[in-house]
């Protein structure tokens, strides 16, 4: 059962890496300017 | 039901930000200190 808990903190954490990746190449967030 | 629904909103609520700090904080060490205009 405890897989499933290890499943879903990879899935969360998969996710949130995805963003930081997705803001690093993109070279920031674009929430200053156009 | 709505404890559910509230907790996983919270839960994401967590980690945008951190994903967004995470991806500054690699922008920091390489060097970027803000977009390119």
């Amino acid at each position: 059962m405890e897989l499933l808990t290890f499943g879903w903190a990879a899935l969360l954490a998969v996710f949130t890496f995805s963003l930081a990746m997705v803001v690093w190449g993109r070279n920031g967030d674009g929430s200053i300017g156009f | 039901m709505a404890g559910e629904i509230f907790g996983t909103a919270f839960l994401f609520i967590v980690l945008v930000p951190v994903g967004l700090a995470l991806g500054a904080f690699l922008l920091k060490v390489q060097g970027v200190q803000k977009a390119e205009k």
